[in-house]
């Protein structure tokens, strides 16, 4: 009992400051979150009504060249490539919404449980968001060795 | 009354758990980071490659104003590379400022470092935020002048 009491009292803890900063984070967290999750509708709806116009656009001049061009196929694509790139957003506007969200209640409750899991939620977002952008970065990377290759290929 | 005087005196603190998720978080966010930076350094030569393509792919051409045109395309290209560059620099920075002072809080139970941190964590949730309005109002302003202009 005494040495929970001493590990407690000199122990970190959120001070009034760090109070103060964690609020602002929480409320900034919950902005972007609540906006990220309408971006994401918005890239669901841009990726239907885009395959739409790609599609009339190859009815109305597909009239004027010899063979009628068939879209349907690239409208899907273009609405399953939204549909992903919206998916892959909405994920880290989720966890950034957890971590808003339980910081809020354990700030205003002062509930360990929701602290711990509000860090949670800020961890998978970094954890996601970090590789993420690696994948990206390693798929960039292939692109760019295949262009070099296909150049030197081409050149040779 | 016990409970009370316990809670009020160390209402939120880092214990065993936290301290355990808010290092994995910081170890997190110095990858986040450095994929920041890395982000952010390709952007700005991305932005010097399209300039430098812009100019060589222009300069065979007789006319001199579809020439100058397509430099200030390029200039432009290049401005706005390294503005983006430069944002997702500044985000990284104060990532790694929350990753970094909140890892030497909990090693060294700095109580300073650790509210350091945590201002470098809402330093970048605010830039972003502040930036996703200024998009939001640009789009807005975009919106509004196309649908003036017909």
């Amino acid at each position: 009992m005494e040495q929970n009491q001493n590990t407690n009292l000199f122990a970190l803890n959120i001070d009034p400051g760090g109070k103060s900063h964690l609020w602002e984070a929480a409320r900034w967290a919950k902005f972007l979150s609540i906006a990220g999750f309408i971006i994401c509708l918005i890239i669901i709806l841009i990726g239907i009504f885009a395959g739409s116009f790609i599609e009339l656009m190859g009815k109305r001049y597909g009239d004027y060249g010899n063979a009628e061009i068939d879209m349907s196929g690239f409208r899907t694509m273009i609405a399953i490539v939204y549909f992903l790139i919206a998916l892959l957003y909405f994920f880290p506007c989720l966890f950034l919404f957890r971590f808003a969200s339980y910081m809020k209640k354990a700030l205003l409750s002062d509930n360990q449980e929701n602290l711990n899991a509000s860090f949670m939620n800020l961890k998978i977002m970094f954890r996601y968001v970090g590789i993420v952008t690696i994948v990206i970065l390693a798929i960039y990377a292939i692109i760019f060795l295949f262009m070099i290759a296909g150049g030197i290929a081409t050149g040779a | 009354m016990e409970q009370n005087q316990n809670t009020s005196l160390f209402s939120l603190s880092i214990d065993q758990s936290t301290s355990s998720v808010l290092k994995s978080a910081s170890q997190w966010g110095k990858i986040f980071a450095v994929c920041g930076f890395i982000v952010g350094i390709l952007c700005v030569i991305l932005g010097v490659i399209m300039q430098n393509t812009m100019n060589a792919a222009t300069s065979g051409f007789d006319n001199s104003e579809f020439r100058a045109g397509a430099g200030i395309a390029g200039t432009t290209a290049l401005v706005m590379y390294i503005l983006i560059g430069l944002i997702y620099f500044l985000s990284s920075v104060f990532v790694l400022n929350f990753a970094n002072k909140t890892s030497r809080a909990l090693k060294t139970n700095d109580q300073n470092s650790l509210v350091a941190g945590i201002a470098g964590l809402r330093n970048f949730l605010a830039l972003w935020a502040i930036l996703l309005i200024i998009a939001l109002l640009l789009i807005l302003f975009g919106i509004l002048t196309t649908g003036m202009m017909m």
